[in-house]
């Protein structure tokens, strides 16, 4: 008890402390759905459910200490960019900012209530593309907007700081996010979330390496019929780092589509986390939803953690999902080997070859080194 | 010269013996067959020779070119000139064949002193090796034995055999699985590979290969030991009787 007493008063400070530095500097960006959920919900005991592998505190102190505003936009074309440490009437900004909560995310409304720089991204047309850099020292966030018909692409790099990214797709418009995420030495939190709207598309990838502690949560909401997602990826996690990512998959309308396919190589003493959670709200039916996740641990002392999770609230739908963690196989280091070719020079080729059956861009695989 | 010599070689696998005591000698410009019922350990033999971890040597010798394999690696032993082909080719997903090839042979002629190959001469060969196997160079692109048919996967072993160049094949089943056209094409490779100046070992159920290759000596394996050799003839005395009348003599 003295220690439940303990923890309960750590967090009720650290929620103090967060409340008091909230941003006042932009007066016209209104942060109340942040104020309110953190109000509302608190903070969720450390070292459980979502947080059970990653030390949310940590991330938040951090928060608390990155005082700077940086500019992380690089470079866009086809977008039309407000930055919001300018004020702007725009009551759009507002609206796309006021998101409703999802849950067990409490950095997210960290983020909302401490973020002092960042973007908002209109794309209207059928080429807009736009590149974020890392901004490291920072609390940014970005609201993008894929306007109907229109279609975005982004490549983002991240590497410490946090960060979170607000996406709304439009009806029959398509977001192509690419995502990477050197290795660092700082923490960093990194958050996406979509609403995908009817017909509309998005293809996330993510190539990661990790850092001291890196959370990286995804949440994706298909919120009209034929919205389809594809979620892929891979990771390589070594020395003592850490990479926990987490991705919500959540299918609130029927016929919408979703495929998730992510490995993970440790190596070392690193640790990795994985969860897949697919939603599958009543309405939802015939929503169809697969997940795989395989990860390799190349050291003994390295660990990966994987959990896929399936909540399924209607009887139409089709979902698989499933999740591995073992070693590099070891007949094909064999025949490798019986080739003529030495052990390491085959677990190295064996284990770019996981990897690259889902790390396709070639960002994420210069990243990774393969 | 001497490829491979066998005395009295017994031999475990997780510590149950497979292999009762087998004498056999492979001379360059000979070729051996293996014949023997399912269970026979022929797949244990070709396995203990390529030194494979959980097959292990409890009595006995193996020579390959004349040297004592004891403490020598797969990696060791392939380099030394042992090529096994595998009765179920490995699939290995995102390695392509070409880069699998490549390293292949860069590592075999790094072993021996010489330079990488060049990537001109590499296609050049390996276009030339696919042609007369009849594969299509688009599936160097793919990734090993991915998606690839029963006969594909037996003459992608026999591209490397070709392209590799090993003094001793050892062919584990390589004809099983295989359609005749398939069948033929993979005799096809093997004869091409054939040399005054090294040796084949074919590990198979049946005489149906040795119709399209011309063997010296044949070999009957029942229960882990070689129980009767004589020339191409006995095959087919196999083949006439089955494994059982012989399996006493």
């Amino acid at each position: 008890m003295a220690d439940a007493r303990t923890a309960d008063s750590a967090q009720s400070d650290l929620l103090t402390r967060v409340f008091a530095q909230e941003v006042q500097e932009t007066p016209w960006l209104d942060r109340s759905s942040s104020r309110a959920e953190l109000h509302d919900a608190g903070l969720p005991m450390p070292w459980k459910g979502r947080w059970q592998y990653t030390d949310y505190q940590a991330l938040i102190e951090d928060a608390l200490m990155l005082e700077e505003s940086k500019e992380a936009l690089q470079s866009c074309d086809g977008v039309e960019v407000s930055h919001l440490d300018q004020p702007t009437s725009d009551a759009e900004t507002n609206a796309l900012n006021s998101y409703e909560s999802v849950g067990e995310f409490p950095l997210m409304d960290v983020n909302g209530l401490l973020f002092r720089s960042g973007t908002k991204l209109d794309a209207t047309t059928q080429t807009a593309h736009a590149s974020i850099i890392d901004a490291t020292g920072s609390v940014d966030r970005h609201l993008i907007s894929v306007a109907e018909d229109a279609k975005l692409r982004i490549e983002e790099s991240f590497q410490s700081g946090n960060r979170v990214a607000l996406c709304y797709v439009r009806e029959n418009a398509t977001l192509e996010y690419e995502l990477t995420m050197p290795q660092g030495e700082e923490p960093g939190y990194h958050c996406i979330v979509v609403w995908l709207e009817a017909d509309s598309t998005l293809r996330l990838h993510l190539a990661s390496k990790g850092s001291r502690v890196r959370r990286n949560d995804v949440i994706v909401n298909t919120i009209g019929r034929n919205a389809s997602a594809t979620l892929s990826g891979g990771w390589l996690v070594d020395d003592r780092d850490h990479l926990d990512t987490q991705v919500c998959m959540n299918h609130r309308v029927g016929n919408t589509h979703s495929e998730q396919s992510f490995h993970g190589v440790v190596d070392d003493r690193a640790r990795s986390a994985f969860s897949g959670f697919i939603r599958i709200d009543r309405d939802a039916s015939a929503a169809e939803a697969h997940l795989t996740n395989r990860n390799i641990a190349l050291s003994p002392h390295a660990r990966a953690h994987a959990q896929p999770e399936l909540e399924i609230y209607t009887d139409d739908v089709i979902c698989s999902h499933g999740a591995t963690t073992g070693h590099l196989d070891a007949d094909s280091l064999f025949m490798m080997r019986s080739r003529g070719i030495d052990e390491d020079s085959a677990r190295t080729m064996l284990t770019k070859g996981f990897l690259r059956q889902v790390v396709h861009s070639e960002s994420g695989s210069s990243l990774l080194q393969l | 010269m001497k490829l491979l010599e066998l005395r009295g070689l017994v031999a475990s696998v997780d510590e149950k013996q497979i292999l009762n005591g087998i004498d056999l000698t492979v001379n360059a410009g000979e070729v051996h067959a293996i014949m023997g019922p399912n269970g026979s350990g022929k797949s244990t033999l070709s396995n203990v020779l390529a030194g494979r971890d959980g097959y292990s040597v409890t009595q006995g010798e193996i020579e390959l070119m004349g040297a004592p394999v004891n403490g020598m690696s797969v990696e060791e032993r392939a380099l030394t000139g042992l090529f096994l082909g595998f009765q179920h080719p490995i699939e290995i997903p995102g390695v392509t064949n070409m880069e699998f090839l490549k390293v292949a042979i860069d590592s075999h002629r790094i072993s021996i002193g010489e330079e990488e190959m060049n990537t001109r001469d590499f296609m050049v060969q390996v276009r030339d090796i696919s042609k007369r196997l009849e594969l299509s160079t688009e599936f160097l692109k793919r990734f090993v034995n991915v998606g690839f048919s029963g006969g594909e996967k037996k003459r992608n072993e026999i591209l490397q055999l070709m392209l590799l160049r090993p003094r001793l094949a050892f062919l584990d089943e390589t004809d099983s699985g295989l359609d005749v056209d398939a069948l033929q094409v993979v005799a096809k490779g093997i004869n091409e590979f054939r040399s005054d100046d090294n040796g084949v070992v074919l590990v198979t159920h049946y005489q149906r290969l040795l119709n399209y290759v011309n063997v010296d000596f044949v070999h009957i394996m029942v229960n882990g030991a070689i129980v009767k050799s004589g020339d191409a003839q006995l095959a087919h005395e196999v083949e006439a009787q089955g494994y059982a009348g012989l399996g006493e003599a």
